[in-house]
């Protein structure tokens, strides 16, 4: 979407004042540990979306951009700043955006257009265009569920898990609130078979039984049984006398029998086995403090989550990005995934306990109403007290937490006192004693009683329907979407998984040309396995090398972010991914980056010298293209090359009159190119075991390789009839002749005055034209355009051509047949 | 063109979830039990913010 143009930093992360011009193109910043090369990673992050990756996250404690992102000498945080001017890609538009410390989140856009700030809140939303050596690691070798949420994040799937998970939750909650209304039916239904009289709820019988009350008082029969039907209906108008009584003497007696029943299972073994069973398990976890706290935890995060409003923390109102928080809070909620667990089964073993008090509950409150209305009235305090202990302590096991509440819940005893037990006896007598209702009141009773509990049976029965009926739409929708997902999922993560084999191949096509790997999504988890020579698939950290792993980490980010993004992959920051790769897989990297995504402007970080110049020589990096920090002190910063080239480094030693050092750069220099020219033109070099080749051994093989190829095209060019192109490849021929010739550089093995142990005991003057010849001879063998190193095309087979990478120089080597 | 490109770039954004979400939708109202779920959770899921409350009307049709 972007590249950067410019970026300069000013008091920001150990950065004094520094400014880079990046004009859009590739860029490296290299340097020792600890010279400020993460500053400038942490620059552009910031200046892009006011947060920086590496004081904010899981491990960072209190670190934070506002209080250590300045310079520690920064005392004003007006002045911690960074401009970052960009180009929008897909419209040419230049723009910058200011931002300080103090102002985080408003920062200066200019211009501050409506597209502008479209790209960069889009950027501040999904700031993935920096990969690091932590992130990398994460994609390869962290468990699968952490890997799901790392490749989630970066392909923008956190919205469909969020989305996932709701629907999981609702699902869930409908379930469980079904399990009491269930109850809530069963308990209606049984109180409604015994007003009935009857053992079955079947239409006949209830009508049966119904009207033979109905027929008493001469109404006439119910035929059919609906949802309005009232046993009642026409009672009201019949003008009888009212029952003597206020209680139902017949149905006083079921419930004053049921309580006792239900009392009587407070006693049996079963209930005492799932009691010890309940205590048991809840005493243990009820022992460890931090249990509690963490379901405490739990439930807190769980509302944080709820009420989070995209803006600031509901608890102490830090503005936060909304992604950021919801990752922070559920990295802590997986956290307390054990916590989950077992509150499970601690609901498990207490739930049959409470409801058996809350069922005592409930008999006890039908039967507790008689006591005042007793033609004797009986207090029924004790009973009522008793009931409300019994509400008290299911809502207390219901509730769980704290334990201790709950513990000691179970290890109280509630089983009736005596005076309960006698005042229950004193009701079931009173209740005897009551007259013998007439038949016309016993069927009046028995129609008003039965209507009531019907009335009860069916409002349950309503209840539990609509809740199934929520249940079932919550597992539909709960279910499909988990299909659909699993499978557009698995769609894109076989793309991926094809694009990441193929750039794997690149780098490693010496030896794993034929490499595969599977990428295996399921629920909140993503496998990764890969082939390991045909010999089976692994965990990329079962028996790969470190550097291998290293670059299966790039590749898998490489593939995510081009299925992400296709040709809107414009940027992206390198920060010191390729620490265990070899020179060899380095180069290869360089193709990669430079053939596969030639529109994406790659910033690169490392602390190796060596990786830099591969990045030169391979053109990956223009000349200019880089900045080499050598030192970092807390009053200065970082202190970059001046030069930016190591010829111009070497002239700076010997300005200063340091010979040994500008020796000794231009030792070590010429031996990295000697091996790049000998690799890129498939150089003829007498071979060692060791590995151990000098300069000599190198740099005449790969001169003698480039004269013969230019003869080549000399000859090319005539039979072709291209006397301008021969006269071109000519001219290139003799600078070549003329270089080596004055660096005397193929007399190397029988000129031991000229060997390179020899410069350092140099002057100056006679160490100059040395430096020169060596300058030159380096010109022929790269690009002016394009600076690239030339190379033999193909890399394998027969010689076809020596090219630079822009295609400024092209010596054709077929002669026409 | 470049305004095309532009807005392309801009519809990336969850561009994977945004496929997932309609085939969703659209698997779910093809079952004429569920056409009216769908058509409610259609006016909900595409948004930025989506709440497990506004999820719970929208499945259940229930009153905000």
């Amino acid at each position: 979407m972007i590249r950067i143009k410019q970026l300069v930093i000013h008091e920001f992360r150990g950065i004094r004042n520094l400014t880079f011009d990046m004009n859009g193109s590739n860029f490296a910043v290299c340097g020792p540990n600890g010279t400020g090369k993460s500053g400038i990673v942490d620059s552009i992050e910031f200046a892009l979306t006011g947060n920086v990756s590496r004081l904010a996250g899981e491990g960072t404690g209190n670190l934070s951009v506002k209080d250590h992102g300045p310079h520690v000498d920064c005392k004003d945080p007006e002045n911690a700043s960074v401009s970052l001017t960009f180009e929008i890609v897909s419209s040419g538009k230049e723009a910058t955006v200011h931002r300080t410390v103090k102002n985080i989140r408003k920062p200066t856009i200019t211009p501050a257009d409506e597209d502008v700030i479209a790209t960069l809140t889009h950027i501040e939303a999904h700031p993935e265009f920096v990969l690091s050596r932590r992130e990398l690691i994460k994609y390869v070798l962290s468990n699968p569920g952490d890997r799901s949420k790392e490749v989630q994040a970066l392909l923008r799937l956190d919205k469909l898990e969020s989305l996932r998970a709701n629907f999981q939750k609702i699902a869930n909650a409908e379930r469980r609130g079904q399990k009491p209304l269930e109850n809530h039916k069963k308990i209606a239904k049984e109180a409604l078979l015994k007003a009935l009289g009857i053992v079955q709820l079947i239409e006949n019988e209830i009508l049966q039984q119904v009207n033979i009350r109905r027929e008493t008082f001469g109404l006439p029969k119910i035929e059919k049984l609906e949802a309005n039907t009232s046993f009642k209906d026409g009672l009201a108008t019949m003008g009888d006398a009212p029952a003597k009584s206020r209680i139902v003497k017949s149905q006083a007696q079921t419930d004053i029998k049921s309580l006792e029943e239900k009392l009587e299972e407070l006693s049996a073994e079963s209930f005492a086995a799932k009691h010890t069973s309940a205590l048991q398990e809840i005493s243990v976890l009820a022992s460890d403090p931090l249990v509690d706290k963490a379901a405490s935890h739990k439930q807190m995060l769980d509302v944080a989550l709820t009420i989070f409003d995209d803006q600031q923390c509901p608890v102490c109102e830090t503005e936060w990005e909304p992604e950021v928080f919801k990752e922070v809070v559920q990295s802590k909620l997986s956290r307390l995934e054990t916590v989950k667990r077992q509150q499970e089964e601690m609901e498990k073993v207490a739930s049959p306990v409470a409801t058996i008090y809350e069922t005592l509950n409930t008999h006890i409150a039908t039967v507790e109403k008689y006591g005042p209305i007793f033609p004797k009235p009986i207090d029924v305090e004790l009973l009522i007290n008793y009931k409300n202990a019994l509400g008290l302590a299911s809502t207390k096991l219901r509730k769980l937490f704290p334990l201790s509440e709950s513990q000691s819940t179970l290890e109280e005893s509630f089983a009736p006192s005596e005076e309960v037990t006698a005042l229950i006896k004193e009701i079931g007598t009173a209740i005897e004693e009551l007259p013998e209702p007439s038949k016309q009141d016993a069927a009046r009773e028995y129609l008003i009683v039965a209507q009531e509990r019907m009335e009860t049976y069916r409002s349950a029965s309503i209840q539990l329907k609509a809740c199934q009926s929520k249940v079932k739409v919550a597992d539909k929708v709960q279910e499909l979407y988990g299909q659909v997902m699993t499978a557009e999922l698995e769609n894109v993560y076989a793309s991926v998984e094809k694009t990441f084999r193929n750039l794997y191949r690149i780098i490693n096509a010496d030896d794993e040309s034929d490499f595969e790997a599977k990428l295996t999504p399921s629920m909140g988890r993503l496998g990764f396995d890969v082939d390991f020579y045909g010999r089976g698939y692994f965990p990329p950290g079962a028996f790969h090398s470190e550097g291998h792993q290293d670059s299966m980490g790039l590749c898998l980010y490489l593939a995510l972010m081009q299925h992400l993004l296709s040709g809107n992959f414009t940027f992206a920051v390198l920060d010191d991914v390729l620490m265990s790769v070899d020179a060899g897989h380095r180069r290869e990297v360089c193709t990669l980056l430079k053939q596969k995504f030639p529109d994406t402007q790659f910033m690169l970080t490392t602390h190796d010298d060596i990786w830099l110049r591969h990045m030169k020589t391979a053109g990956l990096i223009k000349r200019n293209g880089f900045v080499h920090f050598r030192t970092w002190s807390v009053d200065i910063g970082p202190t970059e090359w001046d030069d930016r080239d190591v010829w111009r480094e070497i002239d700076g030693h010997l300005v200063k009159n340091n010979v040994r050092d500008a020796a000794s750069l231009l030792r070590h220099y010429l031996e990295y190119l000697a091996k790049e020219i000998c690799h890129r033109l498939r150089a003829q070099v007498v071979f060692r075991g060791d590995a151990q080749y000098t300069l000599g051994d190198l740099l005449p093989p790969g001169v003698k390789r480039l004269r013969d190829f230019l003869k080549d095209g000399i000859k090319s060019a005539e039979s072709w009839g291209q006397n301008d192109k021969k006269e071109l490849i000519g001219k290139l021929l003799q600078s070549l002749n003329d270089a080596a010739k004055t660096s005397e550089v193929e007399q190397w093995q029988i000129n031991t005055a000229i060997h390179y142990n020899e410069w350092e005991n140099l002057n100056k003057k006679d160490f100059e034209p040395v430096i020169e010849a060596f300058k030159e001879l380096n010109r022929i063998f790269e690009c002016e355009t394009c600076e690239e190193l030339l190379y033999v095309s193909p890399e394998r087979g027969k010689k076809e051509a020596v090219r630079c990478g822009c295609g400024s120089i092209n010596v054709n080597l077929i002669k026409k047949s | 063109m470049d305004s095309e490109k532009e807005n392309s770039a801009s519809s990336e954004i969850g561009n994977v979830s945004d496929k997932v979400l309609s085939v969703f939708i659209t698997e779910l109202a093809s079952d004429p039990e569920y056409a009216e779920v769908a058509s409610r959770l259609n006016d909900v899921v595409f948004n930025d913010k989506i709440s497990e409350k506004s999820l719970r009307t929208a499945l259940f049709d229930e009153d905000e």
